[in-house]
């Protein structure tokens, strides 16, 4: 039994049929690794002593018959911009090669006591800006299609999800950084509503907007994965210290009667052209299941990405300053470019940003009055060659608007899902309610292939790129 | 009225150059050359935002003193 594309909720099935073991999961899911991503360049990592070793101890217990929750047994992997201590995490740069870090990050050690195995430390871009390509290790690439890029910065954990590598992530989002990759490797992703999974000992981006949050293959999976990351932690200021509600209940409530506002806007030009019948074949799946989808306004993307833009720059100059005036060639060249014009923000442009965000949030809480929901595109392009003399985007940003709509949520805080289906729908629920559409909508006849074909190619390379710890 | 600054002309090399000098940026040549050419787009975005909220606008921020003071 080939292990690869179990969901989380299969793998805890024949977990408790004892039809799998999650010894033999783990040791799978390492040798697929070892034959793939010597190509696909998804793990900076890989922890396979320590993942066989925690996946005998889960065995143990299920063999005992207890379980420590839904993740008990089931790998998954890290962005390594996620403390683990004893193991390295490099933010992917130059500057951090040799960090060890002396202690886990509080997601982490949720995941560690709810017996989840870890398989390692996943790419992402430098220090969640990128992509760039003169680092030390290389970009990501895209399972459907090498020649193609995962989306970023959560590039590996999309790719490794995507490519059968491990069945969840834990990935980070301040500008779409979960939203993105779901998006073009088709798998699913959430953007938790700020201070709703700790951000303690994850490398900042923008103290504001960073968020951690699943990646896995489909809503159930992302119910069951944040059920156990998500929870106040009194040392992250920004955590919520509100109950934690019971994520897979929402899974069953019915479809009929939402209200969804659907922000078309914002997609409807200067998309691909594969967009607009996918949302469209989306909208008529929920009207089809009784849910009632209307137009909504909100103000432009550009508006949103200014906003976002000006207040992440500022926050991101002043964490890398020391670093950026002494050893500015050590970094990328995209974060440097990126990054270094915060020096020239100044403090009314901050604040005045941070003002504006307020009104712009204020408009959506007043659109989320009306709706359940909103809905939009996840991402207006395909996914991005790779191609390391592609012009950064940033300098094309007066027309292109691609992934700039993810921005709007996360200038808000409010929880967006992107869906595993062809146009990436995402929904931006109120920030109190549950994120997950009903299993029928996932029923809903709409293409997909399970299995990126790259990944069924023959491996050029018997041993894995990536660097072994433990 | 206006209401953003959007109208003010672009900076040119050399102010760029100054403004970076008195940001405490001394970068070799070719990343400043680099940085001269990438400024432009984040000053226009800059320069979008508008100005004219009333005095009671809140900024987004999140402080809390007892959080603060916990960790």
């Amino acid at each position: 039994m080939d292990p690869a594309f179990f969901t989380i909720a299969e793998l805890n099935r024949l977990y408790d049929q004892r039809e799998l073991s999650p010894v033999e999961v783990a040791q799978a899911l390492l040798d697929r690794i070892g034959a793939y991503d010597g190509e696909l360049h998804s793990f900076i990592r890989v922890t396979p002593e320590m993942a066989l070793a925690e996946a005998r101890a889960a065995e143990q217990e299920l063999t005992a018959g207890r379980r420590r929750g839904p993740l008990y047994g089931v790998p998954y992997a890290l962005k390594d911009i996620i403390e683990t201590g004893g193991i390295p995490t490099t933010g992917h740069s130059k500057l951090c090669q040799d960090y060890v870090p002396a202690a886990d990050a509080h997601l982490v050690t949720l995941l560690r006591a709810g017996g989840a195995v870890l398989m390692g430390k996943l790419a992402t871009w430098e220090f969640a800006l990128g992509p760039s390509w003169d680092l030390p290790w290389p970009p990501a690439r895209n399972p459907w299609n090498f020649d193609t890029l995962p989306g970023g910065s959560s590039s590996g954990a999309g790719a490794a999800v995507a490519a059968g590598f491990v069945p969840g992530a834990v990935g980070t989002d301040t500008g779409g950084s979960i939203r993105g990759p779901a998006a073009v490797c088709g798998i699913a992703g959430l953007k938790p509503t700020y201070g709703r999974v700790s951000r303690r000992v994850v490398f900042p981006n923008t103290f504001t907007m960073d968020h951690c949050g699943p990646l896995t293959r489909g809503a159930e999976d992302i119910a069951l994965f944040l059920q156990v990351i998500a929870g106040f932690d009194p040392e992250d200021p920004g955590s919520e210290d509100t109950p934690v509600p019971d994520y897979a209940a929402a899974l069953s409530r019915r479809i009929e009667g939402l209200r969804l506002g659907l922000v078309e806007h914002w997609y409807a030009s200067g998309a691909h052209p594969d967009l607009m019948p996918a949302i469209s074949a989306a909208v008529e799946v929920l009207r089809g299941l009784g849910a009632v989808v209307e137009p909504v306004q909100l103000s432009s993307l550009r508006d949103y990405t200014d906003c976002k833009t000006t207040i992440s720059i500022a926050e991101l100059y002043a964490i890398h300053e020391r670093d950026l005036k002494t050893r500015p060639q050590d970094f990328g060249r995209i974060l440097r470019n990126r990054v270094l014009p915060g020096a020239l923000i100044r403090a009314e442009d901050y604040v005045q940003a941070l003002r504006w965000r307020t009104v712009l949030a204020r408009e959506q809480a007043l659109a989320l009055k009306r709706y359940d929901a909103l809905l939009t595109a996840g991402a207006l392009g395909g996914a991005d060659p790779a191609d390391p003399n592609r012009p950064d985007r940033l300098r094309q940003r007066a027309q292109h608007h691609d992934a700039v709509q993810r921005r709007r949520a996360a200038s808000a805080r409010h929880p967006v899902r992107v869906q595993p289906r062809g146009g990436a729908a995402v929904v931006v629920a109120d920030r109190h309610r549950p994120v997950f559409p009903r299993p029928r909508y996932y029923a809903s006849p709409m293409p997909i292939s399970r299995r990126p074909t790259g990944t069924a190619a023959t491996p050029t390379s018997p041993e894995p790129r990536g660097h072994h710890a433990n | 009225m206006r209401t953003d600054l959007s109208h003010l002309p672009p900076s040119n090399p050399e102010e760029i150059r100054a403004m970076a000098r008195r940001a405490g940026l001394d970068l070799p040549e070719e990343l400043m050359q680099q940085f001269i050419e990438a400024w432009p787009n984040f000053e226009a975005m800059v320069r979008r935002i508008p100005r004219s909220l009333g005095h009671a606008a809140e900024p987004a921020h999140s402080y809390r003193p007892a959080r603060i003071v916990r960790s």
